[in-house]
């Protein structure tokens, strides 16, 4: 291909060229050859790939919510979105009335049917409806960025709790926001830099600085949000507590099986998926059961330990000390007899060492099923917390879809009607 | 073919005054297109029928956002193009990083052997411009396949017009050398003429 290009071509073939310059153009690739092959070589190429990518086409077919179609769907899944509110709602208020506790529990903030049951509201107007989706959909979408931004889901549930009850201050919200728009703004700015020049790019380096700070900076706010509403207390308290919020889920999700498994057979994968979800909640709460059995009355660690253990812990380990001293104190009246290198005396040497590292052996393997403990502690509070977000999460995008639905009923009917 | 998807659209808007109907054909015609950018970004058959399912959700979704019909194609491509940089920050991914290979055409419907010479002689360039680096790959799609204007590719990748000029330039340069590489350029020609 040719070496020269003159000045217009590349204007010529990304068609920025107006009319007369066009024209003008045509005429003088009439007379110059190079220019010519230029235009003749990318027009085949042009053509030639339009031809290809004309066989492109998604290997299924995309499903849009057309309106035709939806209209049947939908008056379903209202029906669906009802009942599943109101039997949440039901159970909501059975556990809460059962407990009898002033707890702020995350089941009342899932139980709680956000939006208002829709037999009773009929005839709401548009305005009031795509005010409130606007909102459910900003709220789902903090909540989400919250779930993403936070380090545990500990953290974040608290948090979510505030947003899902209505009950985080306009100004932590406006703050919370702003910083999300400028976290969201800096971490597209990075993502592009990344693609064109790749993570040594000096300002993407100092973006990368800049979005891991803001989002420190955020899971700080919102841990004083959930501090502020909490009064500081970890959200799962005592085994009770976790035990009744555990059956709440349950309940909840069995009731949620079977209208799912009502309206659209045993073997949808969404009623797969809460299937799933109800045993492995089940499991947990049989493991946390048989773990109630285990200790003492106060279900302190320490005394769990020793139970498994076998013996009571401070007296064995002032049996190991005594016997230790009792070595001591023999090898002392051999070594001031003989000398240090005295057979005896290196026998008493050894049994002391064998005793030393025999106890250190024991109290590491303590230390170790301590741990353990502790982590499986905080694994279950961990499970328990990612359960309750998903269902707070899940009630949001329930509700967001019934939402668009009516709206979309609504603008429907506004059609039809006049 | 492009314009032939704009023009009778606008006019069913006119003529049966129903919007979310034509809407909904403008969606269905724009179907291919968006998923053919949307392989041309991830290089993924796979992936791209996924991306191309979850942007016109969205634009479906945001219909009422769309102010002007005349620049819808603009505007759905540019939700698709977001929809990719998502997926992106999400996954973590860097553009680019795969390497080169058939497997980009895998779920292709139509096999190679039914494919007629311009054809087979456009999957060359499809595949050689999988070589070329992510942006200018973008520009030169938008511009050769879709037909797009340098102000609407501009709106459509959030970058200048002067830069979409000059990845143009810069893409067109570098795939004449890659084609240059695997089949006579003058065959291309050869064939179209």
């Amino acid at each position: 291909m040719t070496e020269t290009r003159c000045d217009k071509i590349d204007a010529f073939l990304d068609g920025d060229l107006d009319d007369v310059e066009r024209e003008t153009f045509k005429v003088h690739l009439d007379v110059c050859s190079e220019c010519s092959a230029i235009v003749t070589h990318e027009s085949a190429i042009g053509e030639a790939l339009q031809d290809f990518a004309e066989t492109l086409q998604p290997a299924r077919r995309i499903q849009l919510a057309a309106p035709a179609s939806v209209a049947t769907r939908h008056r379903r899944n209202v029906w669906l979105t009802v009942l599943e509110l109101s039997a949440v709602l039901l159970i909501g208020v059975g556990i809460w009335q059962a407990m009898g506790t002033s707890v702020p529990e995350p089941t009342d903030v899932v139980s709680k049917p956000i939006v208002a049951a829709q037999e009773d509201a009929p005839e709401r107007d548009k305005a009031t409806v795509e005010e409130e989706l606007k909102q459910k959909e900003s709220e789902l979408a903090l909540l989400r960025s919250i779930v993403g931004a936070a380090d545990s889901p500990e953290n974040s549930l608290a948090a979510i709790e505030c947003v899902a009850q209505g009950k985080l201050t306009k100004e932590q919200r406006k703050e919370i926001e702003d910083l999300q728009n400028q976290l969201f703004a800096i971490s597209a700015k990075r993502s592009e830099l990344l693609h064109q020049f790749g993570p040594q790019h000096p300002t993407a380096k100092q973006l990368g600085a800049q979005v891991s700070q803001l989002q420190k900076h955020l899971i700080k706010l919102l841990r004083q949000a959930g501090a502020t509403e909490q009064g500081n207390k970890p959200v799962v308290k005592t085994l009770d507590e976790t035990l009744a919020l555990e059956a709440a889920q349950e309940s909840m999700l069995l009731e949620l099986q079977r209208l799912k498994v009502e309206q659209l057979g045993e073997d949808h994968p969404q009623v797969k998926a809460v299937n799933d979800q109800l045993e492995k909640l089940q499991r947990m709460m049989r493991e946390r059961k048989s773990q109630e059995l285990k200790p003492g009355p106060d279900g302190d660690l320490e005394a769990r330990n020793s139970n498994l253990e076998g013996a009571s812990l401070p007296a064995s380990r002032a049996a190991e000390f005594k016997q230790a001293l009792s070595l001591i104190l023999q090898r002392d009246k051999y070594v001031k007899e003989f000398s240090e290198n005295h057979p005896v005396v290196k026998a008493f040497d050894a049994e002391i060492e064998e005793l030393h590292k025999e106890s250190q052996r024991r109290w590491q393997k303590r230390r170790e099923r301590m741990r353990q403990l502790e982590q499986e502690n905080r694994d279950a509070d961990a499970e328990s917390a990612t359960n309750t977000i998903n269902l707070i999460l899940r009630r949001y995008e329930t509700d967001i879809e019934a939402l668009q639905k009516e709206l979309s009923e609504l603008v429907e009917a506004d059609q039809v009607g006049p | 073919m492009l314009n032939a998807i704009y023009l009778p659209v606008g006019t069913h808007i006119i003529t049966y005054k129903s919007r979310q109907i034509s809407l909904d054909e403008l969606f269905a015609a724009n179907e291919a297109p968006v998923y053919r950018f949307l392989l041309r970004l991830c290089s993924d058959p796979d992936l791209a029928g996924d991306l191309t399912q979850e942007a016109l959700t969205v634009g479906w979704q945001r219909r009422d956002q769309l102010r002007n019909t005349a620049a819808f194609r603009t505007w759905l491509f540019r939700i698709a193009h977001n929809t990719f940089l998502e997926h992106l920050r999400s996954h973590r991914k860097r553009l680019g990083t795969e390497p080169l290979s058939e497997s980009c055409l895998s779920g292709h419907t139509v096999s190679p052997e039914q494919l007629t010479s311009s054809q087979e002689m456009g999957r060359t360039v499809w595949l050689a411009m999988e070589r070329l680096p992510p942006r200018r790959k973008q520009v030169l799609h938008l511009r050769v396949v879709e037909q797009l204007s340098t102000t609407e590719i501009g709106e459509i990748l959030g970058i200048s017009t002067q830069t979409v000029r000059s990845n143009l330039a810069a893409a067109r340069k570098q795939l004449c050398q890659l084609l240059g590489d695997t089949v006579p350029v003058d065959s291309i020609t050869a064939i179209k003429r």
